[in-house]
């Protein structure tokens, strides 16, 4: 009985740990926006990714939908920008063509820019995720 | 008579003597150890640090002759060319492609013989050009079998209908069921080729590379004969034809088939209909759009190519490309005869024009990419550069495909020669300096006018039909609303964060500054001019007063100081408001002093007791001050009433210059010194120490006060040595202002193979600050930072009016030669101002017209000579004349006051220049001259003036700002104004995750009212894309905005103190 008692005071216990950690953990993003702007036309092409899965591409601010992205994208696009610590990313490089990503979350907001001549690859190779939920 | 020296008590201190350098020496000394001496100076220590500047290569290829044989003449009688008019009645019957060819066929049976042109003639291939001409390609064939050689076109034309080519009037009775098989008639072509070449299998790679699996066997109706014709490659390096009788297998035809491979050309269409001819790369069988035919071409490198290659539709984040080829050199694809054929004509302007080695200069591959998309896989309508090669996209609503148009190539490839030049930074004004080259360069190979992607841009995006025009950037548009707009004067520049702070927009004010250039002097010259700006002058900060200064100063290069294309610029810059900046004239004199000048020398006379004698400044009329042995020369006030001297008891002391009262004083008992120096207006003495003690003391009458100044060098490696330094000063003089010194110091440094490297050089120190009144914080700075390990210099010497020109001594010991230079500091110019056979101890007449010196007779006895100079009182003029014999160290004075404050000159930065409000700056003063008093006024800024020398400001709203200083002290004031000095962005903020839900607004885009849909209350503001508010209200159902001009406006929200924003677009 006091056996008993214990294993499940420590399933409760651990049941407890598990919920304070949900509790403390990092609050995913809102929003994504990423693209590229400049050229010869010096035009942006602009698309949103939200939180819910939903992309869009964003045509002189008319959102169209394009695509919808399994919740185990999201999760990758996640873990990536927590391994980017994208929130503290101090990135401005500017160039002919000039790309971009914008992450907003519930406590932050900031937006990367970068060239081709970039020597950032974790940067390119996060970009690649976000192009890839467009088809 | 001089005291005959007597020989001391030998005393055991250390002496440190030694030569500046091995053999001929430059400045004798003999100096002590530091801290041997006793001193009661009790000094504050100043120590200061401070600065006193393929793309793939083509593998090797097998060569192999070519062997052709005669073509067949032609003994047809069916015509190779015709025409036949169309009805001028209107038909509203619309017929597709294939009804018009065999309708045309049909009606042209008598001219072609053909008795059922659908069963004699196959479409092959069909285009419709921009001229609306419809170009029909066809393939005859006999009872379904190929007619060899038989292929022609029908061109459809609105008034008529043409056709060329061969078709070929064949007897009906060709029996056309082979008898012998296509392997007997293989076996037949291989035991022939056996007698004529090698014959070898080939490998799976070979295969592959060739793209060859087996021998290719056709029936084919040959001159009215059932033949096999077989394309066969009996080893890796050739190919073969035969032309095999079916019918009774004798050979009809053979021969090699190989092509050799290298540079060819093809003539094609391109995007705009128009032929042609492009160079083309045959390699293994396969030609290519590579360009090995211009100058840059390297045959052993294999760099300096053209190449174009097809982005299959991808983008440059997952960019899959290939080669663009041909079998047989024909190229249907128009996209990429474009950008092949645009890109071989850029290079050739470049090389034609400016002598310019490919993009890079340096006869770099030029490659192209076409069929470039977006991201999400949709047609982009771009082209960019990537530092790289140049990507085009198809276009799609606004723009055709951009690879169509001359300019647009240009501009991009354009872009590469900007980054291999000055790359100009793409933000700001360097971003839309570095567009205006790039349009430059798209208007000067596209030449006929002054649009730029006219040939790709639809009317439904830009009324004009352009993107953009040089010769009116507003390009039809009202304002920045409109896409196609750009500014033409500085007064409509935009400042803002988007497009990198608006470089294409930007870029017209620059655009438009060439195109009134280019029309005032034309374009050949223009082009030359700025061309020159971008690669010699212009940097990647570069902002538009740089470009001004830049193509103005290539002008006169090129031109002329006084020339009209000069002039001309300088209007074109005007135009569009950049003006001439205010330049600064730092070279500022002070008044000649009125009074009396004399001559001071040392007599060397070993036979005279008196050592200091004044003259008059042509050796005559002298007067002895004194009998006191001198270490050095003396040093006098500017008044010319007080010099001061070290005896050789190593103490100061003071002596008035007057011979009717001559007075001689210590003026301490410290025996410490080498050398002294008084200020120009004797409140301060600086002295040198008998000791290595890498120091200059300084005395302050007033505080009654010592500093000791520690030397050092600024630079500290010298060329695969150690890092050494000063040892010691020895001549000093202060500057005019009283806070500088110039000296000379002893130099030792170590170099690694063990040798001492022993120099003089010349710098200045910072003893004094006249705005605190107080000890100056020892800063120093070199004359050179570097001096050659035969050269010293020393012995400086300030000219008496300019406070920017010195003389020194120099010295080159390989030679051994000794001369007096003068140098004007702010200038950098160096001139000799005469040869010498010791070192000269210079010192300049009251007037700057004369320098006098220390030298040798004939006899190598000393004397005082003199030589006059030129009017920039650098430069030695005439041949140097003796004035006193038996004499050194002299000195020129004057008995007089003059003041020795110049007018300020007024000066200033400031931290940051542009911004977002609010901007807090920092400005710092810059003005020279000592001011002691300073007003500012700041147009637009908190606060609006200061009287501080150095303030801070915040500008709080949006615009472009003056900044003004005035700037006084006892001898006048000074003002700066620098007009658009400041620039401040008011960009509106807010984070929009506002639930749609709750909100909502409709329709975006609108051409009229826009509807809100809200659960909750709201307050609503709509601001221009430059930040003016427009509109502001609350918990409205609706807004009418139809009186708004065209484009972008921001919709800002605040709800439950949130703030949101979002854009909309008026149409």
């Amino acid at each position: 009985m006091k056996i008993f008692r214990i294993m499940i005071l420590a399933v409760v216990t651990i049941s407890c740990a598990t919920q304070k950690q949900a509790e403390n953990s990092t609050t995913s993003f809102i929003k994504i926006k990423f693209g590229s702007s400049g050229g010869f036309t010096g035009m942006t092409h602009e698309y949103l990714i939200k939180n819910d899965g939903k992309v869009y591409k964003n045509t002189s601010d008319n959102l169209s939908l394009i695509n919808q992205i399994e919740n185990s994208e999201i999760e990758n696009i996640e873990k990536q920008i927590g391994e980017l610590n994208f929130m503290n990313l101090k990135l401005n490089e500017k160039g002919n063509m000039t790309y971009f990503i914008e992450v907003q979350s519930s406590t932050y907001n900031n937006r990367i820019t970068w060239s081709d001549r970039t020597q950032n690859d974790s940067i390119k190779q996060f970009y690649k995720t976000l192009v890839k939920t467009l088809k | 008579m001089k005291q005959i020296i007597l020989f001391s008590v030998l005393v055991f201190v250390s002496f440190f003597t030694m030569e500046a350098q091995t053999g001929n020496v430059f400045k004798a000394f003999s100096k002590k150890t530091s801290g041997i001496t006793k001193t009661n100076i009790n000094f504050n220590k100043i120590t200061a640090k401070s600065n006193f500047k393929s793309a793939s290569n083509s593998p090797n290829t097998f060569s192999v002759s070519h062997n052709l044989k005669k073509p067949h003449i032609n003994q047809n009688k069916i015509p190779r060319f015709f025409e036949k008019d169309k009805s001028i009645l209107k038909s509203s019957i619309v017929h597709t492609i294939e009804e018009q060819f065999y309708s045309f066929h049909n009606s042209s049976k008598q001219i072609t013989k053909l008795s059922d042109p659908r069963m004699q003639l196959k479409i092959t291939k069909s285009h419709t050009d921009k001229l609306g001409i419809t170009h029909i390609k066809a393939q005859q064939y006999y009872k379904g079998i190929k007619v060899y050689g038989a292929e022609s076109f029908v061109h459809i034309g609105s008034r008529n209908d043409i056709f060329n080519g061969y078709i070929y009037e064949i007897v009906d009775t060709i029996n056309i069921t082979p008898y012998i098989s296509k392997n007997e008639a293989l076996n037949i072509v291989n035991v022939d080729l056996a007698t004529k070449t090698v014959q070898k299998d080939l490998s799976e790679k070979q295969k592959e590379i060739l793209k060859y699996n087996a021998p290719d066997i056709t029936l084919i109706i040959y001159e009215e004969s059932l033949v096999y014709e077989i394309i066969i490659r009996p080893n890796f390096l050739q190919e073969w034809k035969y032309f095999i009788d079916a019918h009774n297998g004798s050979i009809i035809k053979e021969f090699n088939n190989t092509h050799s491979d290298g540079a060819s050309t093809s003539t094609a269409y391109d995007l705009n209909n128009v032929l042609r001819t492009i160079n083309t790369y045959l390699e293994n069988g396969t030609y290519f759009l590579k360009n090995t035919s211009e100058n840059m071409y390297d045959t052993i490198s294999q760099e300096g190519i053209i190449l174009t290659l097809n982005a299959n539709n991808t983008s440059t984040v997952n960019l899959d490309y290939t080669t663009i080829s041909s079998v047989d050199n024909t190229w249907s694809n128009q996209t990429a005869v474009s950008a092949h054929y645009n890109a071989t004509a850029t290079y050739e302007y470049f090389e034609n024009t400016f002598g310019r080695n490919s993009i890079n200069g340096q006869g770099g591959n030029i490659i192209s990419f076409i069929n470039v998309a977006n991201e999400d896989g949709s047609s982009m309508e771009n082209a960019f550069w990537n530092g790289q090669a140049a990507f085009y996209g198809n276009g799609g609503s606004a723009f055709y495909s951009l690879a169509g148009a001359l300019d647009v190539i240009a501009h991009e490839l354009g872009h590469g020669v900007v980054s291999n030049t000055a790359n100009l930074e793409y933000y700001g004004e360097s971003g839309a300096i570095n567009e205006t080259f790039a349009d430059i360069f798209g208007a000067m190979v596209d030449r006929d006018d002054w649009l730029i992607g006219e040939d790709v841009t639809k009317t439904s995006f830009s009324p004009s039909g352009a993107l953009r025009n040089m010769s009116d950037p507003h390009n039809t548009g009202t304002s920045i609303t409109d896409y196609y707009w750009q500014p033409k004067h500085i007064s409509e520049m935009y400042i803002g964060l988007q497009d990198n702070g608006g470089v294409h927009i930007n870029s017209g004010i620059g655009n438009y500054a060439y195109y009134l250039y280019a029309t005032a002097i034309s374009k050949d010259k223009a082009e030359q001019v700025f061309y020159r700006a971008l690669t010699n002058y212009l940097t990647r900060k570069s902002q538009f007063i740089d470009l001004r200064i830049a193509v103005i100063q290539s002008a006169e290069d090129l031109y002329g100081d006084s020339s009209n294309e000069v002039i001309e610029a300088g209007y074109a810059f005007d135009s569009v408001g950049i003006f001439e900046e205010e330049s600064i004239d730092y070279a500022q004199d002070y008044p000649v002093n009125l009074g009396q000048d004399h001559l001071l020398t040392y007599d060397t006379d070993f036979f005279n007791s008196n050592t200091l004698y004044r003259s008059s400044v042509i050796g005559e009329d002298f007067y002895a001050l004194s009998t006191t042995e001198m270490k050095g020369s003396v040093s006098v006030s500017d008044d010319g009433t007080v010099a001061v001297f070290v005896a050789m008891d190593d103490k100061i002391k003071v002596i008035s210059t007057d011979p009717d009262d001559i007075q001689e004083s210590y003026f301490s008992d410290n025996a410490f010194f080498d050398n002294v120096a008084i200020s120009k207006d004797g409140n301060r003495l600086a002295a040198i120490s008998t000791e290595i003690d890498t120091a200059i003391y300084v005395y302050d009458f007033i505080s009654e006060q010592w500093s000791k100044f520690r030397l050092y060098n600024p630079t500290t490696s010298h060329g695969g040595t150690d890092a050494g330094g000063v040892l010691f000063a020895d001549a000093i003089e202060f500057d005019h202002t009283g806070e500088y010194l110039i000296y000379d110091a002893f130099n030792v440094l170590n170099s690694s193979l063990g040798d001492n490297i022993m120099y003089w050089d010349i710098g200045f120190i910072k003893v004094w600050d006249n705005s605190t009144n107080d000890f100056g914080d020892g800063t120093i700075n070199k004359l050179y930072g570097s001096l050659p390990e035969n050269i010293s210099i020393g012995n400086p010497t300030f000219s008496k009016n300019s406070p920017h020109i010195i003389a020194f001594d120099y010295f080159d010991s390989d030679i051994n030669e000794y001369g007096i230079f003068g140098a004007n500091i702010l200038t950098g110019e160096v001139d000799l101002i005469t040869t010498n056979a010791i070192i000269g101890y210079p010192s300049f007449s009251k007037n700057d017209d004369k320098i006098a010196f220390s030298a040798l007779n004939m006899s190598d006895e000393e004397v005082v000579a003199v030589t006059s100079l030129s009017a920039n009182k650098i430069a030695g003029v005439g041949i140097p004349s003796i004035i006193v014999n038996y004499a050194k160290w002299p000195v020129f004075y004057t008995v007089g006051d003059r003041y020795l404050d110049l007018v300020p000159i007024a000066d200033f930065t400031a931290d940051v220049q542009s911004g977002e409000a609010p901007l807090n700056i920092q400005f710092t003063d810059l003005s020279i001259n000592n001011p002691n008093s300073w007003s500012w006024s700041f147009e637009g800024g908190t606060p609006t003036t200061s009287t501080q020398q150095n303030p801070s400001v915040t500008y709080s709203s949006e615009g472009m700002y003056q900044v003004s200083l005035t700037c006084a002290n006892s001898a006048g004031d000074d003002t700066i104004t620098k007009s658009s000095y400041i620039s401040v962005v008011n960009i509106p903020t807010g984070i929009d995750n506002y639930s749609e839900e709750l909100f909502s607004f409709y329709p975006n885009p609108t051409s009229g009212v826009v509807y809100f849909d809200s659960d909750i209350e709201f307050e609503l503001k709509i601001y221009s894309s430059t930040g003016l508010l427009l509109i502001e209200c609350a918990n409205v159902k609706n807004v009418d905005i139809s009186n708004f001009s065209n484009g972008l406006y921001f919709i800002h929200l605040q709800i439950d103190n949130k703030i949101f924003m979002n854009k909309i677009l008026k149409l």
